[in-house]
């Protein structure tokens, strides 16, 4: 397995509609093909525009061949993403703790 | 790719995964009423997890919810509940029911209405683990479909909310559409691009779910409607069979045929299979450098042979791992037995352990298909008819509980089956008396015990006193047999009264190639199965003698061999005498000499079916066509000992 060498990036607290434009901006910059390790741990709060974001992350990842390397958990992001059953989508960790 | 072809695709890789989990489901749940433990519970909420993902992504919405009950109910058990009879039941016929809802789409009419019945019945026992929970009313199936306009997410959509009020009314499942969502880039990250369903299965009226929603309905295109039609009917057929029948796998419908289109290939084998075909390009461009307008001398020569050489390893080697990639470990047949097993033994009130050994021997994917009815009904047969009640078990010494052993090995060229029972064993006096009753065999034949077990394949044979609905109603036993000859196989019986019953099945590991001896018989070519042959040796006329006036044997070393005239056997003209070989074959663990004029060259055939050019002809497995582009016949070694009747050596002898 390649190693991402890649800086990991790390999702702020919120990723919520008001301030997800910022995160937005910042992960169009880092998406290039290879690997982007994103780190989750920070996120506490979390909206459907957030969790938009990352399937949109997602998808266009893997349409340009890069891998998402999710590092960290975040119950936040974890409860959403099961209750939009989009843990699968996201290559979210499935296995409930 | 257009999106029609993706979903197909998404579709059925989506059935093949649902098979392997719904096996793991199965075989796991029948395990759970001995080891509840936390890796097995793990296991299988882990299955059923991914399932119920799987369901969503390829839009298989009548399944989500019946999914969702299974998982709370795993979801209890790993929170500490405890694991009952009635809760594995009621899972196993949950299971069912995804299965029935997944062949029902195959089909392509979705079903929702056996899935919403399973749904009520562990929503049942969700209620009575815990007593608490609301009665059970008639439970339904909701669509709640969520299309949020492009601003709403800016006006502050509580969606998550609304979404996890409507997932507490019962087993849901909430699917999210991201067809319209851009790349990154061109996401404008405050506009919604999301639309959901939620399909929950709940008592609640239609006005509590629009009451829900209201929340939402202003900045959303929201519906709310039932998605199993009320007036679908129910057969009634369905709803009167008893609940434990072991249901018939759908083995002759469509789904099955389509099911038999797709095969799972580990990786290892494409592996092998590249690396071979990568010597093969390999060889070929070595030839190909031979292949100029210069004078074929010593040296070109020598590297042509090497070359052909090579070739002819490659062609092999590739053969050999083509026809692996049609083998399957038999573990995946094996698999389906716990469940019959406990579900018959319950039925009929005995206690029954089901050991199974040697599952990973891998045989070739048409015999392993073939064989599931067979081997049921030989399971069926030894659970209804070999197995004793649990009072006279113990009456007679043995342990309360019986054990069925099935077991597969290869061995040399075939794999074996057997199927093993400790039960009552066979009665050899009743059997014989059975078949003279039945004008099965003649009054006055006397057999010995094994040729009497045997005596259960002729058609018509039952000694059932009474006849059960599971097994013996006179077919049975004939048809089984019947099954494995045709697949090139064979099948024998041993018993021991009061010990148990063991059948024995020896099938091919594939039925497409074959490795022969080629023989000559005259004028003729004959090819001889090469697994049924010990060894070849010249004809010493010093060494013969005939037994009894009837049955000529051979001194092989220190062993008396019997010896079959083939060209006798099979009405060929006879020649005059020549220098004849015997080539000694094994059949039921017994040495034949079989008389052949000529032994040739060994190679592999291809096996064409006689019964499907011609018809079946006794004493022949099939023909194939040489190199020279004749025709030679393949002997069947089996039926040619089995039609010429040779007594075993010790009767003989006696």
């Amino acid at each position: 397995m390649d190693r991402p060498v890649a800086e990991p990036y790390t999702l702020p607290a919120t990723l919520e509609v008001a301030e997800v434009a910022g995160t937005h901006a910042a992960l169009v910059a880092r998406l290039a093909p290879g690997a982007l390790v994103i780190d989750v741990s920070a996120v506490a709060s979390i909206d459907v525009a957030g969790i938009q974001l990352l399937c949109a992350l997602v998808r266009t990842a893997s349409q340009i061949g890069t891998e998402i390397v999710w590092r960290g958990s975040s119950a936040a992001l974890a409860d959403l993403a099961a209750l939009l059953n989009l843990s699968a989508e996201l290559g979210l960790p499935t296995e409930p703790a | 790719m257009n999106p029609d072809a993706l979903q197909a695709q998404l579709l059925a890789a989506f059935y093949e995964e649902s098979a392997d989990a719904l096996e793991r489901l199965e075989s796991g749940l029948v395990r759970l009423d001995a080891d509840a433990g936390r890796d097995l519970i793990d296991d299988l909420f882990r299955a059923i997890h991914s399932l119920k993902g799987g369901a969503g992504v390829v839009g298989l919405v009548e399944l989500g919810p019946l999914a969702h009950a299974i998982e709370s109910v795993f979801d209890r058990l790993r929170r500490g509940a405890r694991a009952t009879p009635a809760m594995t039941t009621a899972l196993l016929r949950g299971v069912d029911a995804l299965r029935g809802g997944l062949a029902a789409r195959r089909a392509g009419r979705p079903d929702g209405a056996a899935c919403a019945r399973a749904v009520t019945e562990l929503e049942q026992l969700g209620a009575a683990v815990a007593p608490t929970a609301a009665p059970p009313a008639e439970t339904r199936l909701w669509a709640v479909t969520i299309a949020p306009r492009p601003d709403a997410l800016r006006d502050g959509l509580d969606l998550a909310g609304v979404l996890a009020q409507l997932v507490e009314l019962g087993p849901a499942m909430v699917t999210t559409e991201l067809d319209a969502l851009p790349p990154l880039a061109e996401l404008d990250p405050a506009r919604s691009y999301l639309r959901w369903q939620v399909m929950v299965s709940t008592a609640r009226r239609r006005e509590e779910l629009l009451a829900i929603v209201a929340w939402i309905d202003d900045t959303c295109a929201v519906a709310v409607e039932p998605v199993v039609a009320e007036a679908l009917p129910e057969p009634d057929a369905v709803e009167a069979a008893p609940p434990a029948a072991v249901p018939a796998r759908d083995a002759g419908g469509g789904s099955a045929a389509a099911a038999a289109s797709s095969i799972r290939v580990g990786i290892d084998k494409i592996d092998a299979l590249i690396n071979m075909v990568g010597e093969l390009v390999i060889t070929q461009s070595m030839l190909g450098e031979l292949d100029d307008d210069a004078p074929l001398d010593r040296g070109r020569l020598a590297r042509l042979r090497e070359g052909l050489g090579q070739l002819a390893r490659n062609t092999r080697a590739l053969q050999d791992s083509v026809m692996r990639l049609r083998s399957m470990p038999v573990g995946t047949l094996f698999n389906r037995f716990p469940r019959l097993v406990r579900e018959l033994g319950e039925r009929l009130g005995k206690e029954i352990a089901l050991e199974i050994s040697g599952p990973a021997t891998e045989l070739d994917k048409a015999v392993l298909e073939k064989l599931g009815d067979p081997l049921i009904h030989l399971v069926r047969n030894a659970i209804d008819h070999g197995i004793e009640p649990v009072a006279d078990r113990v009456a007679a010494g043995k342990p309360p509980a019986g054990t069925i052993r099935l077991h597969a090995e290869h061995r040399g060229g075939d794999v074996i089956v057997e199927i093993t029972d400790d039960g009552r064993g066979l009665d050899a006096a009743r059997i014989v008396a059975t078949a003279r009753a039945k004008a099965l065999i003649a009054p006055d034949a006397t057999l010995d015990e094994r040729a009497a077990y045997q005596l259960v394949f002729l058609p018509g044979f039952s000694t059932a006193r009474e006849v059960s609905d599971l097994s013996g109603r006179g077919v049975g036993m004939d048809v089984v047999r019947r099954h494995v000859l045709e697949l090139g196989g064979d099948i024998v019986l041993d018993s021991r009264p009061g010990r148990g019953t063991r059948v024995t099945l020896r099938l091919p590991l594939t039925l497409a190639i074959i490795d022969g001896q080629l023989v000559r018989l005259g004028d003729r070519q004959m090819v001889i199965p090469l697994l049924s042959i010990t060894e070849s040796v010249e004809l010493d006329p010093a060494r013969t003698a005939c037994l009894g006036g009837t049955l000529d044997v051979y001194r092989l070393r220190d062993q008396l061999v019997p010896m079959l005239d083939l060209a006798a056997l099979l009405e060929l003209p006879r020649h005059a005498a020549q220098r004849r070989i015997l080539v000694v074959v094994t059949v039921d663990d017994a040495p034949i000499g079989l008389l052949v004029d000529e032994v040739l060259a060994q190679q592999q055939v291809v096996v064409k079916s006689l019964e499907s050019n011609y018809q079946r002809v006794p004493g022949l497995a099939g023909a194939t066509i040489l190199g020279d582009g004749q025709v030679a016949f393949i002997l069947d070694v089996v039926a040619l000992v089995q039609a010429a009747r040779v007594p075993s050596l010790a009767a003989a002898a006696a």
